[in-house]
């Protein structure tokens, strides 16, 4: 309430100093509407309507089966670990290859680092479906493509990894160019070694952009499922297609909504627990 | 508050300006939503002239998608063109009108439809028979589902059963469609493949009349009793290793380039591959199983809230003009539902055997031909300029044999090395399309090869009789095979592997947990700690200062 207050009062002071109002003399809360407007629209109604349909059978009456259906089913269940063991392995991965790229790119001379960054970032603009058939060509080429069950599974990530990396490096690599120098210099000046410095500062000081990076790769990377068509050539099925298949021919609208109840469910644990609502770690796509 | 008021009367005002836009349009506009890449567009700005309209063209992705867009705001389009199955089930929840009979009898529509169409459509009934699917729809294009094959790496034999799929010699090299009804029909082959080879046996030595075969097959296709599924589902789980993979789109691609040699495909899909495969020397064959498949149709419909019928009916006969029939079939590869003298002419230019006839042209007139227009003809050595003719067409060509030997055509066929026209004894097929083109008079094309592009687009009479259309599955029969799919597609992860993962996950958020709360979980121990730390330190001081 008080700093509401305060704003308010601001806005009155600088509308008291203002002798005309300009046309495009807008105040924050009007520039909010058309995002209010628009988050209502296609955000907040849309949740509902997923909401009623997950709790209500064909018929309109209520009811809980479409979520006893979907934890009855080992096949559902099965597809909601083996979509989340994905989804982590590729967040582990994109990891392991983003964070030395982003730390290197942070250390480079800023007209250098734009430069190569951008390479890094570039592919994000071509369709990521024509992406990933090109990327398949090649490993059918290299020869690594669809020999048993074990590489469906291998190449799906390989996919994963190759289409959400970029979104891993740029949180990386924002956080990372922020650091304060100083404290790198007053590290060394106490004697620590490169290492120490890396584990004791640079490493805490990114923990932010990894978790936004993680974010931004682990949630996606289990309903991508154009990406596990692609290279696991049909025969990965993540939580995405069952949602796909249940709004499609299974024409079952309830049992789809009711999927993606759970998988909102899953992402927001994940959220929570990452703190992904926090404000500090909200460093995601600056550069973008 | 008065702020947001006005904002919301600003915008309420600003959307009839935008309805008024649409209004003081003086042309009427037709809404056509069709699959995607289903139609020459040229065609439509034909239309758009000719009628003077306009028409605004969308695609859909999947007939569920049409559906669901149909469903929800019913006036959005006023022409569609869905699948047999859908079209039933839309005109069964009331979303179709009827426009069988909004075409006169005298339009292009009801004077060239064939006449295989046609009763086809009349016998797809439901509600008690008192519609069908000629009261709802107009067919665009129809055709089977079989196998494209590279015979060079195939053994043809093999490929007369869908039992080759399952087949080990065939392992990772063959796709399936990651589509339910059509995979789902396959596996039903399979799974009732010494039912359907007893039936076709009994067919064809005149034991069962093909009304009686034709049900027998409609009821063993469209079985959805658990029972079947369940049989259906072990088929398809064993296929699933056996496989390449499941694709809707990429396998047409894939059987040309010769990255698999077997593809579970529609017959227009089959066209598209063979000419692809022909681009790069490759030849692939397409052939409808012995035991039996699957005929589909797909037809215009007009839904319950479109505002323009009477354009729409307009566009149906205009697409049905022969010669916007010919163009349009060229272009999308798939087969119409019209006959009539013109497209099955134009058959016979395309799949017809020919043979090389004098002519009295000079040289000199063969040299000032356009090199498209040389294609009709060869000239020889001796400078004379030789013309193809279709077989029954010339005089010089006598054909030979019956049905039991099959037949044989003394051809005149130009030697490219000797650069002669040589006579040359050649087997040809008879390939007897009454059925489509009508029965009153004689439709045989002869052809020199079978198996390829025109069995693909006009399937011989005895691949008809073993085809049934799919019907389409009532809810509960629907969530069945759904479910069924799903099961195929996903695997059941063993316990242990589930245990590992949630080991996994709790490990995790017990990690994040404790890195968060550290301060406070690891604080007595810090204090603990504290002195000891203290005194080295110290320690260390002294001794640098002893120094």
């Amino acid at each position: 309430m008080n700093t509401q207050d305060k704003v308010i009062g601001r806005e009155k002071l600088i509308a008291e100093k203002a002798p005309k109002k300009s046309l495009f003399a807008f105040s924050r809360k009007q520039l909010g509407i058309p995002y209010g407007v628009f988050l209502a629209l296609f955000v907040i109604l849309p949740l509902f309507l997923i909401l009623y349909y997950a709790f209500t059978s064909k018929t309109g009456s209520f009811t809980f089966a479409n979520f006893i259906d979907f934890f009855s089913n080992p096949t559902s269940v099965s597809n909601l670990f083996l979509s989340l063991l994905i989804a982590f392995v590729t967040t582990a991965l994109c990891l392991l290859i983003a964070y030395p790229v982003a730390y290197i790119l942070s250390k480079m001379k800023a007209k250098r680092g734009t430069v190569l960054l951008l390479l890094f970032i570039m592919p994000m603009w071509i369709n990521f479906v024509l992406r990933a058939l090109a990327m398949k060509e090649v490993m059918t080429l290299m020869g690594i493509f669809a020999k048993d069950d074990f590489f469906n599974f291998f190449n799906t990530i390989v996919g994963m990894v190759y289409d959400f990396l970029p979104f891993m490096i740029m949180p990386l690599y924002t956080t990372l160019i922020k650091t304060d120098k100083s404290l790198l210099e007053a590290s060394y000046d106490l004697g620590a070694t490169k290492a120490q410095t890396f584990r004791k500062i640079t490493l805490p000081l990114s923990v932010p952009g990894i978790i936004s990076g993680a974010m931004m790769v682990f949630l996606p990377s289990m309903s991508a499922y154009v990406i596990s068509d692609t290279f696991g050539n049909g025969k990965i099925t993540i939580i995405g297609k069952l949602i796909e298949e249940q709004f499609g021919t299974g024409a079952n609208w309830n049992a789809g909504s009711a999927i993606a109840i759970v998988m909102l469910i899953v992402m927001f644990v994940t959220m929570l627990l990452t703190g992904g609502f926090k404000n500090e770690t909200n460093v995601r796509g600056t550069a973008l | 508050m008065k702020k947001l008021l006005a904002l919301i009367i600003a915008v309420l005002l600003i959307f009839p300006v935008f309805a008024g836009c649409a209004s003081k349009e003086s042309k009427k506009v037709l809404r056509i939503c069709n699959c995607e890449d289903y139609i020459d567009e040229e065609l439509l700005s034909e239309f758009e002239e000719a009628y003077e309209c306009k028409i605004e063209y969308s695609t859909f992705g999947t007939l569920e998608n049409l559906y669901n867009d149909i469903k929800i705001t019913p006036d959005r389009y006023d022409l569609i063109c869905p699948s047999d199955y859908m079209i039933e089930k839309m005109a069964k929840e009331g979303m179709l009108q009827k426009i069988g009979d909004k075409l006169t009898e005298d339009g292009n529509y009801h004077t060239y439809v064939s006449s295989y169409i046609d009763d086809t459509f009349s016998s797809i009934t439901w509600n008690n028979g008192e519609d069908s699917l000629a009261d709802y729809a107009v067919c665009y294009m129809w055709g089977t589902l079989g196998l494209t094959f590279n015979s060079e790496f195939v053994d043809e034999a093999d490929m007369e059963s869908w039992a080759s799929l399952w087949d080990k010699k065939y392992a990772n090299k063959s796709t399936i469609k990651d589509s339910i009804r059509d995979s789902f029909f396959m596996g039903a082959a399979y799974a009732n493949k010494e039912e359907l080879d007893d039936l076709s046996e009994k067919f064809n030595g005149g034991e069962i009349d093909l009304d009686n075969y034709q049900s027998e097959l409609l009821r063993i296709f469209n079985d959805t009793s658990e029972e079947n599924v369940l049989r259906v589902e072990e088929g398809l789980k064993n296929l699933k290793g056996n496989i390449y993979g499941f694709e809707v789109d990429s396998g047409k691609n894939d059987v040309a380039s010769g990255k698999i040699t077997i593809n579970f495909a529609w017959s227009g899909d089959a066209v598209y591959a063979m000419d692809q495969a022909e681009e790069v020397g490759a030849y692939l064959n397409y052939t409808v199983p012995n035991e039996g498949s699957n005929v589909w149709f797909d037809g215009w419909c007009v839904p319950k809230n479109a505002k323009n019928v009477d354009l729409a009916i307009e566009f149906i006969e205009f697409l049905s003009d022969p010669e916007i029939v010919l163009r349009n079939m060229e272009y999308i590869g798939y087969t119409s539902g019209i006959a009539g003298e013109d497209v099955f002419g134009n058959a016979i230019d395309w799949y017809g055997v020919c043979t090389l006839v004098e002519t009295d042209y000079t040289e000199d007139y063969y040299n000032s031909l356009s090199e498209e227009e040389q294609e009709y003809y060869e000239l020889d050595k001796d400078g004379k300029v030789w013309e193809y003719v279709y077989v029954e067409d010339s005089e010089v060509t006598t054909i030979t044999g019956d049905d039991e030997t099959g037949y044989t055509a003394n051809l005149m066929v130009f030697n490219e090395d000797t650069e002669e026209v040589e006579e040359e004894e050649t087997e040809i097929y008879k390939v007897d399309l009454s059925y489509f083109f009508g029965e009153d008079d004689e439709w045989v094309i002869y052809t020199d090869t079978i198996g390829r592009q025109f069995t693909a687009q006009y399937p011989t009479e005895d691949i008809i009789n073993r085809c049934v259309v799919m019907n389409c599955y009532d809810d509960e029969a629907n969530s069945r095979v759904t479910l069924m799919w799903e099961r195929v597609k996903g695997f059941t992860l063993p316990l242990w592997a589930i245990i590992l993962i949630v080991i996994g996950i709790c490990g995790l958020i017990a990690f994040g947990i404790i890195y968060k709360y550290k301060e406070k979980i690891f604080a007595k121990v810090d204090l603990s700690n504290k002195e000891p730390r203290r005194r080295k330190k110290y320690k260390v001081v002294k001794k640098e200062r002893i120094k």
